[in-house]
């Protein structure tokens, strides 16, 4: 896998870095405006989470996910999380049943 | 809270995750004949051969690989950005220093369009922050296990029998104070070396080529050898490349409730499942009402699930003048 992730595979890909962190920009300076010309809140592990998703989209697949400006494909992230939870509780699981001789 | 047994929703999320990659990895190898198409990371696993057999991943690998390079690199980094904007936050100091440097490297380059990540990704402080927030707050915060050998091994003093499962959580190696001191504290100056004692006094921590060249050797946020992340790179041109256009476009300050004052806490779940009795970590980080090891309020509270959960912080933005 390692030529997908070379300086030059990844200076390759930097428009689409930017893309992506000014989409998130411009949905932020787009949102809805409290006093003095301040935003509505963003809980931003669940931005954060968006954007990075919809880079790896693009970096992996070529293939917009578009979590950040579309609610379809937020189930994802929801997902991935609980994967990892899964596949954790597995492994404890195991560490615990492989007791040393 | 559903109880993160074996089984149950976790496992049904799992399937479905898999049958998703596997999914969307259908829908790219259709169109990867497609002349002119740029070469993304599926295009080289496309054409990966296994070095054994000389034949190319099957179908099934390749399921495996694209779900977890979906989770490996998503998850990972976007912990890591939220983190970031915590400790900013709630260190002006930092978040000073921060800004200016990156203001000033927008500035001389003319345009946010020719501010390429290429020239964010050698800011010096800005790579000091995202280190100091992998140090605080690891993605995979516990250990990788590893099996102790034939014979046994003595680890500081104690001898652990063959076949024991051992490891060192890159969170407490990142707290040990012989490598990092007031270990609890966001200070990034602790990666910059400076031969001038009077910067080291400033923040309180050792900056001395050797003070810094020991921390590097005890960071662990990527693993190390040959099990270290093979996305190191990846994840500073992202980190680096959204730290500065957003700082760089906003001020961020943490939000209120707008009728009571009272720091905002987003206690509507994004997620499902296991995670939903640990959202405790908002924009405040630990609370007193938590159990003793969950009561620092600076500090960025991760539930470890081997990539670690996490919620918050809640912030507003305000676009800085003449930027845009």
């Amino acid at each position: 896998m390692e030529p997908a992730f070379t300086d030059k595979s990844i200076r390759a890909s930097e428009a689409l870095l930017v893309k992506n962190v000014q989409t998130l920009a411009d949905l932020v300076a787009g949102s809805k405006e409290n006093d003095g010309g301040w935003s509505e809140a963003f809980n931003l592990s669940q931005w954060s989470t968006y954007l990075n998703y919809d880079i790896m989209g693009d970096l992996v697949f070529g293939r917009q996910f578009e979590a950040m400006t579309s609610e379809t494909n937020r189930f994802v992230p929801k997902l991935i999380i609980n994967s990892t939870a899964f596949i954790y509780t597995v492994r404890v699981a195991a560490c615990f049943w492989k007791r040393p001789r | 809270m559903s109880l993160p047994i074996i089984g149950g929703d976790l496992a049904r999320d799992d399937r479905k995750f898999f049958e998703y990659a596997s999914g969307i990895l259908k829908e790219r190898a259709a169109t990867e004949e497609r002349p002119g198409s740029r070469k993304d990371i599926m295009h080289h696993l496309l054409h990966a051969e296994d070095p054994m057999t000389g034949k190319p991943f099957s179908p099934e690998q390749l399921g495996i690989e694209s779900s977890l390079l979906i989770a490996a690199g998503a998850d990972t980094t976007s912990l890591t950005l939220a983190a970031a904007f915590f400790y900013l936050v709630r260190n002006p100091r930092v978040m000073q220093t921060l800004k200016r440097e990156i203001q000033s490297t927008f500035s001389s380059s003319g345009s946010t369009d020719l501010t390429t990540p290429s020239k964010l990704i050698s800011l010096p402080y800005l790579r000091a922050v995202v280190d100091e927030t992998l140090r605080l707050a690891p993605p995979v915060p516990s250990l990788l296990p590893r099996q102790v050998l034939k014979g046994g091994i003595t680890i500081d003093g104690n001898l652990i029998p063959e076949g024991t499962i051992v490891g060192a959580p890159a969170y407490a190696i990142h707290r040990n104070p012989e490598y990092f001191p007031e270990p609890e504290k966001f200070i990034p100056e602790r990666w910059l070396a400076t031969e001038d004692p009077s910067d080291t006094t400033s923040t309180g921590v050792p900056r001395k080529p050797q003070s810094v060249s020991l921390a590097r050797q005890a960071f662990v946020a990527f693993s190390q050898g040959s099990r270290g992340c093979i996305g190191r790179q990846l994840a500073y041109y992202e980190l680096h490349t959204a730290l500065a256009h957003l700082l760089y476009r906003f001020e961020i300050r943490l939000a209120r409730d707008p009728l009571t004052q009272k720091w905002m806490a987003d206690s509507t779940s994004w997620k499902t499942g296991s995670a939903d009795g640990l959202v405790v970590n908002t924009h405040e980080g630990g609370k007193m009402d938590c159990r003793e090891e969950r009561q620092r309020e600076d500090e960025f509270q991760l539930f470890d699930q081997f990539l670690a959960d996490r919620n918050g912080p809640m912030v507003e933005f305000r676009q800085r003048e003449g930027v845009c």
